[in-house]
């Protein structure tokens, strides 16, 4: 008894250390938000310090401000937020129709057709983002919404297809067999039952492709001018020439992470059995 | 209700080999067909090309004398209850049998109507606002099948509905499945690979095997007179005691030599047996045929009783009391027979004994073609 109580506390040591290890940049990242400029930069870092709001009133435009005017941040984040939700809505649009055909129906290169899917993320995106800059300069997608929410398919649809695949097919077939039987056709049975059934599934899956879209750097800013870039790309206007601003770049950061990290609370139950899917199959 | 015809009917998944080949039987209105094999022998792979959500590579499907080849499921009007239930999870037991009325446009009040009563002839009236989650097997598929009815399908398919029932209930659920065919007068074509189940429920059994019908007929037609050594060896427990033998017609004798050291024979005289049986059995002596004899129906008897027609001397192995009757094990020149006895016996393991085999409770089959010779 005595043993495994001392078995469980080690575990859970060794449970807190890695939570901190890999919570520790965002711990950092919040603290440095609530630094003044010279408390950022002081070395050794200051673990105690009189926190203030400064960044963040910079931020929204609020108080004295520093070289970036807020209204600019706040655009970045409005882009993010257009382009993120657009592809995955476009992601759902083309990619569930695509998952339930490869889960259920028997048709030829069916498996070919997936690994193709999945082969869009095996190219490192900087090896195609410089071919692709010339295609959109001329077909004048450069630095346009449609444009970016393309190129975020290459993200968002192997995610969709190989997710939404499996949790097609733990849907017992007979299900749909019988809704069949019933009288119901197949987007009858489809919206009905399976939609229901893969609700769960579908959120988990929606979330992971917004963080990941949400996230991206390179297309951006690449593919993206002043109007359409993410807020991932903005954090770089924090870079000055002549200095660096961290305070306010951590605040940006902290803002930028705040609907993925809501997402993710709400949809937490499922995100686990959607990101170990490949290691159940 | 209406009648089944099924014509030539083959299917094709890409392999070589048909999946099922040239399947043809007829259901009639109100019968109870069941199609028994085992898993794998296409039975299940028939159903589904009943029911529509297979299509048929070639042959024709008719349904109340309509051809219905190329229809849709709910264009055949078929209802179906399948192995795993396939209740509707996100819906309660009441709106799962209500669900195939929702496409008929019926009044609120008649949905209704039918549910409820539907409900109260299978006595699932108090699970009506259940999930299928929470229900045990026995009710699940009471549920399924009360969905299955509420439609008054023209045929009502059932492919293994009772196999993921507990042994206990399984009984139950049988004779009510019976109950509701009997008193609704429906057409059902059910599918099983459990003998003991399909013999208690058929007015007619098809028994196939490797994609084809090997006999179709009553349970006692398949028991008594199976029409290969697969449908001999499939009906009846225990199986059946097949055995390879020598036939030798002789001097007003037939004998059926064993395979061992070609003492052992069960030898019948002649007199006794019809014209018609000699003419039937006179081409094949000299040649191997296999017999077979029912475990009920071989006899054991004391070795020092006078030889009849048809005893052997044989060693007694094993001999297990199973409460209203028993089974012994004899070894007759290497070979174990199994005899289903009275509860006790009174030999010893290990005595010498006579086994009795009467020649009408023989079967006798070609060993090349595996078909039963008929007499």
């Amino acid at each position: 008894m005595k043993e495994k109580r001392k078995n469980n506390l080690l575990i859970y040591l060794g449970m807190l250390v890695l939570a901190i290890y890999l919570t520790m940049p965002i711990i950092w990242i919040v603290m440095m938000s609530f630094k003044n400029k010279f408390d950022v930069i002081s070395m050794p870092p200051k673990i105690f310090f009189i926190p203030t709001l400064d960044n963040y009133k910079a931020l929204f435009g609020l108080g004295k401000g520093g070289l970036v005017a807020g209204s600019t941040f706040l655009s970045y984040f409005k882009n993010s937020l257009i382009l993120s939700v657009g592809a995955i809505v476009l992601a759902l649009f083309l990619g569930m129709p695509a998952a339930y055909a490869i889960a259920r129906l028997r048709f030829k290169a069916k498996e070919s057709l997936a690994f193709t899917f999945l082969s869009f993320r095996f190219v490192p995106e900087i090896t195609i983002i410089l071919p692709l800059y010339v295609l959109y300069q001329r077909l004048h997608l450069y630095n346009t919404y449609i444009g970016l929410i393309l190129i975020y398919q290459l993200i968002a649809i192997p995610l969709m297809v190989w997710m939404m695949r499996s949790y097609f097919e733990e849907i017992p077939i007979a299900i749909e067999q019988a809704a069949h039987t019933d009288g119901y056709s197949w987007a009858g049975s489809f919206f009905r039952l399976v939609l229901p059934l893969a609700a769960p599934g579908v959120a988990a899956t929606l979330v992971l492709c917004f963080i990941f879209c949400w996230n991206n750097f390179i297309m951006g800013l690449m593919l993206g001018g002043i109007d359409t870039q993410p807020v991932t790309v903005g954090l770089l206007s924090f870079m000055g020439t002549s200095e660096i601003q961290w305070g306010s770049m951590a605040a940006a950061t902290v803002v930028a992470i705040i609907p993925e990290v809501l997402l993710v609370l709400a949809v937490q139950k499922y995100m686990i059995r959607g990101l170990t899917f490949g290691a159940v199959k | 209700m209406a009648k089944v015809e099924i014509e030539n009917v083959h299917k094709n998944y890409g392999a070589k080999e048909d999946a099922v080949k040239g399947a043809s039987f007829t259901c009639e209105d109100g019968e109870l067909v069941v199609l028994l094999g085992p898993s794998g022998c296409g039975k299940t792979t028939t159903l589904r090309m009943i029911t529509g959500l297979e299509t048929i590579t070639s042959g024709t499907i008719k349904i109340g004398g309509k051809i219905v080849n190329n229809l849709t499921p709910q264009q055949r009007n078929v209802a179906m209850a399948f192995e795993t239930y396939a209740l509707y999870p996100p819906l309660t037991v009441y709106d799962n049998i209500a669900f195939p009325l929702h496409v008929m446009n019926l009044s609120k009040a008649d949905v209704d109507k039918k549910v409820r009563k539907v409900a109260e002839s299978l006595s699932i009236t108090e699970i009506l606002p259940n999930y299928p989650d929470s229900l045990a097997g026995g009710q699940k598929q009471r549920v399924s099948l009360a969905r299955a009815l509420v439609r008054e399908p023209t045929v009502f398919l059932m492919d293994e509905p009772l196999s993921h029932v507990d042994a206990d209930v399984r009984y139950r659920a049988r004779a009510e499945i019976k109950h509701m065919q009997a008193t609704s007068n429906a057409t059902v074509i059910y599918v099983t690979h459990d003998q003991v189940e399909a013999v208690a429920l058929a007015d007619r059994v098809i028994v196939m095997d490797l994609g084809v019908i090997q006999q179709i007929g009553s349970p006692v037609e398949l028991y008594n007179k199976p029409a290969n050594l697969f449908v001999a060896g499939f009906i009846g427990e225990p199986p059946m005691n097949l055995i390879p033998c020598k036939l030798e017609l002789s001097e007003g004798k037939i004998a059926l030599t064993f395979k061992g050291d070609g003492q052992k024979k069960f030898s019948y005289s002649v007199k006794v047996l019809p014209a018609k049986t000699m003419k039937a059995l006179q081409g094949y002596s000299g040649k191997d045929v296999v017999i077979g004899i029912r475990p009920q129906k071989l006899k054991i008897d004391a070795a020092s009783k006078t030889a009849v027609d048809g005893s052997m001397d044989a060693r007694l192995v094993v001999h297990e009391f199973l409460g209203k009757n028993g089974i012994a094990q004899v070894e007759v020149d290497h070979t174990m027979l199994e005899c289903v006895t009275t509860p006790t016996i009174p030999f010893a393991m290990g005595d010498n004994v006579r086994i009795i085999a009467p020649f009408e409770d023989l079967n006798i089959f070609d060993q090349v073609t595996t078909q039963r010779i008929p007499y």
